[in-house]
């Protein structure tokens, strides 16, 4: 079926570009060292980059680093989202809750998180506790304000369709609202997942002893360069990896979205 | 969506290594310009700024400019790139790194060094563990807080360690800025600090902790050899008159800070300097803390460079070593001492 | 929203809604008053099949939606003839496009009622599954709303309030959305379908000749204030051929005679608003 195949092809082009483009810009900058139009004083070419990352693999430095930021953000984004997505909806179903709290989440959301890391260094200790919460603080501004969105947003007529087909509070909630918002939960949760890594790294700069973050800022303060970029590579590559998937995830929980 | 700081931190170091990306590969241009000078507002940068205020570098025609860092980690990159021309750093593990990737910085002129009654860099410890705590092998298995990794203080706590037969595993090392120490100290969640004055005085002024051991106690074999003076080389190279110049300026400043150190007539106004120039604003504060100790002959101490380089290389952090005679370029040392005479040293 | 000026009770006859004088006044943000509806009196017979046309903005989808529960009247008194077996809902109202759920499938949407109502699964595609079948659907119970066109999704909002075996069946101009083929079709298939069940209904729409073509009686309203200017009894036989019967004379006639009385009241209000 000759139509079939040509949409095969495009997607498949997609996919090829989407490689592509990356592996060109590390040959490019692996040439461009080499015949010196780059310092590698300054700029290591990727082929020294990769052998870093394989002797930190190999020595486990790098899992070791990996794993202590994993657990942060898991704990991080746990601790956040759902508390999140909780008060979000009571705020998008209660127009007083929402009055009443809504000043306040949109006077404390543009406090720099980094900003009261050592207040919650203070309340929560040193260890990981502070970290998550900081984690936990980024990430559920947006998904409160995400998950109100997709309820205040929801048309006031599948309110009034329940209604009218007799819908009690519960069956309305999760046959009516949840589905209806979780468009908006879903973006809520990709933007969270964005600023967990982001805070994440940036708080590993400052208070830790293990982390990707903490990677990149010692390697650099220290002028191991190499290291520098292979922690950046890293957070790269998770973040690619887990929006991969949510995405899976939002697609098996919202299949009935038009594309 | 992020706040202002979080969107920072990550683009600046993407912006930093853009700007490296962009300048490594353009030529260097060095003309006989203003020689602008890296600092970080500590006491420890009083020789430029008396060479400042008395008009030293105006008296060797030497016009400078003043660049402000939060670090001398922060400072590095730019004098790789002759943005700045000279810098007061520590001896870290990136100092070495960076002669070992072959930047064009030397090692002109010693700065600091911690000897007994000036050692700034201390080791504090929580006042109620004054009784538990006698020695540093009582330090095993206890909470550490250093401010950065594989820095000056980092080398200090492992070889006070050293002294007592025990490793940095043996402790429970945690990172953290001076200013958080306090309040953990207070919180009991660490023991002890790494800290450099003021930080030492105040701390022990707030009842929180007191001084165990300053480095000077511990490290006396050879004395600590604490920071240096880099000029860029591509820089000093190209204009050594104007380099021999700066130094001798320098030493005049370096001399006037020995004064004062040491409590003679100069110490009224070398405090009046540094009140100016840093954020230690209470006079008084300048009788509590201890000063760093400045060379008036600005010998180099190779001894202590050595060890550091080699304490820095067996924790992994310097990947390769470099010998420390080629880091040093001697000659400006060398012509100001011969140009204003040795002073007598106690 | 309250109901305390309705009762709904055992009504003589057989009256199904029983409107008297009935008002509705819609309070502004800053004082100011919209009078919606004035001295709405109607009585809809038990299976009478009563359209209401008017212009917009005559308060005919305000009536329907107080009818509906979904608003409260202000003055007047609306009461509802209950059947006998309470379990039955009220009433169950087809709105105008897009009322679908767009994450629920055709038939979890067609049998939505039933669902609210706590039937069990099983049971509810059994009642679903037949009157997807009268509009068509069957194949497409699997589909989603985003994948149907505005005529099937209708048809599917049809279902979905037959499904749920209401007393009274309120439309809310369910075509006026539709091209005028798909909007033939649908009306023909709405008359196919209630004449199984003869349920009451009280349809909106604004188009004269779909409130002829469809009613046993028709309501014509007109605007500021909202009111009824007359009722005229349509008298022609069931089951009827939409087409052929609009191609009669007395339909064209019937059609001109109801837009006399409402143009000379549209026009009025445009030069009042001119």
């Amino acid at each position: 079926m000759p139509r079939k195949a040509k949409w095969r092809s495009t997607a498949s082009h997609e996919r090829m570009l989407a490689i592509g483009s990356p592996v060109l810009l590390l040959v490019v900058w692996e040439l461009l060292v080499r015949a010196k139009f780059l310092d590698a004083r300054f700029v290591p070419a990727p082929s020294t980059i990769f052998e870093t990352a394989w002797q930190m693999i190999l020595s486990g430095e790098l899992w070791e680093h990996v794993r202590a930021s994993l657990l942060r953000l898991a704990g991080g984004f746990v601790v956040g989202v759902v508390p999140g997505i909780a008060i979000g909806l009571v705020m998008g179903l209660n127009r007083y809750v929402r009055a009443a709290l809504d000043p306040l989440v949109a006077a404390t959301f543009p406090i720099p998180k980094i900003a009261i890391l050592p207040l919650l260094m203070l309340a929560f200790g040193i260890g990981e506790a502070s970290k998550i919460a900081v984690i936990a603080i980024a990430v559920v501004y947006l998904a409160l304000i995400n998950t109100m969105l997709g309820v205040v947003t929801l048309d006031r007529v599948y309110f009034e369709v329940a209604r009218n087909y007799g819908a009690p509070w519960r069956k309305l909630f999760t046959r009516v609202i949840i589905p209806g918002a979780l468009p908006h939960i879903f973006a809520g949760l990709r933007l969270s997942l964005g600023v967990s890594l982001i805070v994440i790294v940036s708080a590993e700069f400052v208070a830790a002893k293990s982390g990707i973050g903490y990677l990149i800022w010692t390697s650099w303060e220290s002028l191991v360069i190499e290291k520098m970029f292979v922690g950046i590579i890293v957070i790269t590559l998770l973040g690619v990896v887990f929006n991969a998937i949510l995405k899976e995830v939002e697609r098996l929980c919202i299949p009935w979205r038009n594309e | 969506m992020h706040s202002l700081a979080q969107r920072m931190m990550l683009p600046k170091l993407v912006a930093r290594i853009a700007a490296t990306l962009l300048l490594a590969s353009t030529a260097i241009g060095v003309t006989a310009q203003p020689v602008k000078i890296g600092h970080l507002g500590i006491v420890a940068d009083a020789p430029f700024y008396l060479a400042i205020e008395d008009g030293y570098f105006k008296d060797e025609g030497v016009d400078v400019e003043l660049e402000r860092f939060n670090s001398a980690a922060q400072a590095t990159a730019p004098l790789s790139q002759n943005q700045v021309q000279v810098v007061g750093g520590g001896m870290s593990a990136g100092l070495f790194n960076a002669f070992a990737r072959g930047w064009p910085v030397r090692i002109a002129i010693p700065r600091t060094r911690d000897v007994p009654g000036f050692s700034s860099d201390t080791l504090i410890l929580r006042n109620d563990l004054r009784d538990s705590v006698h020695g540093l092998q009582d330090l095993k298995g206890r909470k550490i807080a250093v401010n950065a990794p594989s820095g000056a203080l980092h080398y200090m706590v492992g070889k006070m360690l050293e002294s007592a037969h025990l490793k940095l595993s043996d402790i429970d090392l945690v990172f953290m800025p001076w200013p958080n120490m306090g309040p953990a100290l207070e919180t009991k969640a660490i023991d002890a600090g790494a800290v450099v004055e003021p930080f030492a005085a105040i701390y022990s002024e707030k009842n929180i902790a007191f001084p165990f051991r300053r480095a000077a106690q511990v490290l006396t074999h050879p004395y600590f050899e604490v920071s240096v003076i880099l000029f860029n080389s591509d820089w000093s190279d190209r204009n050594p008159d104007q380099a021999k110049a700066f130094t001798v300026a320098y030493l005049r400043g370096a001399r006037d800070y020995y004064d004062a150190m040491r409590g003679g007539p100069k110490r009224k106004h070398v405090i009046d300097v540094l009140m100016k120039y840093t954020s230690l604003k209470d006079p008084a504060q300048y009788d509590k803390i201890q000063w760093e100790y400045v060379d008036p002959n600005i010998e180099f101490n190779v001894e202590s460079m050595q060890d550091q380089e080699d304490w820095y290389a067996a924790q992994g952090a310097v990947t390769k070593k470099v010998p420390i005679e080629s880091m040093i370029d001697r000659r400006f040392v060398d012509y100001a001492v011969g140009k204003l005479g040795r002073i007598p040293v106690k | 929203m309250k109901r305390d000026l309705v009762s709904e009770r055992a009504l003589p006859g057989s009256a199904k809604i029983v409107m008297r004088d009935l008002g509705k006044v819609f309070e502004r943000a800053g004082g100011s008053q919209n009078i919606a509806l004035v001295d709405v009196s109607l009585e809809v017979g038990d299976g009478e099949f009563v359209c209401i046309v008017g212009p917009s903005g005559c308060g005919k989808t305000t009536l329907l939606r107080i009818v509906a529960g979904l608003e409260a009247l202000t003055t007047g008194t609306l009461e509802m003839r209950r059947a006998d077996e309470e379990s039955r809902p009220a009433n169950a109202m087809v709105f105008q496009e897009s009322s679908l759920f767009p994450w629920l499938t055709v038939l979890d949407n067609a049998a939505f009622g039933l669902e609210m109502r706590g039937m069990s699964k099983a049971e509810r595609f059994a009642r679903t599954r037949p009157i997807l079948e009268m509009v068509g659907l069957t194949r497409f119970e699997g589909h989603y709303p985003h994948q149907l066109s505005g005529g099937m999704k209708q048809r599917v909002s049809l279902a979905r309030a037959f499904v749920n075996d209401p007393d009274i069946l309120l439309m809310d101009e369910p075509f006026a959305a539709l091209d005028a083929q798909t909007k033939l079709i649908l009306q023909e298939e709405l008359l196919r379908i209630w004449e199984t069940h003869r349920k009451t209904v009280l349809f909106i729409t604004h188009a004269i000749d779909e409130a002829i073509a469809l009613a046993d009686r028709v309501v014509v309203m007109c605007s500021s204030p909202g009111r009824i200017i007359e009722e005229i009894p349509v008298g022609f036989a069931r089951p009827r051929a939409i087409a052929e019967l609009k191609a009669q004379p007395a339909f064209g006639e019937m059609e001109l005679r109801i837009w006399r009385l409402l143009e000379s009241e549209v026009r009025g209000a445009r030069q009042r608003n001119a």
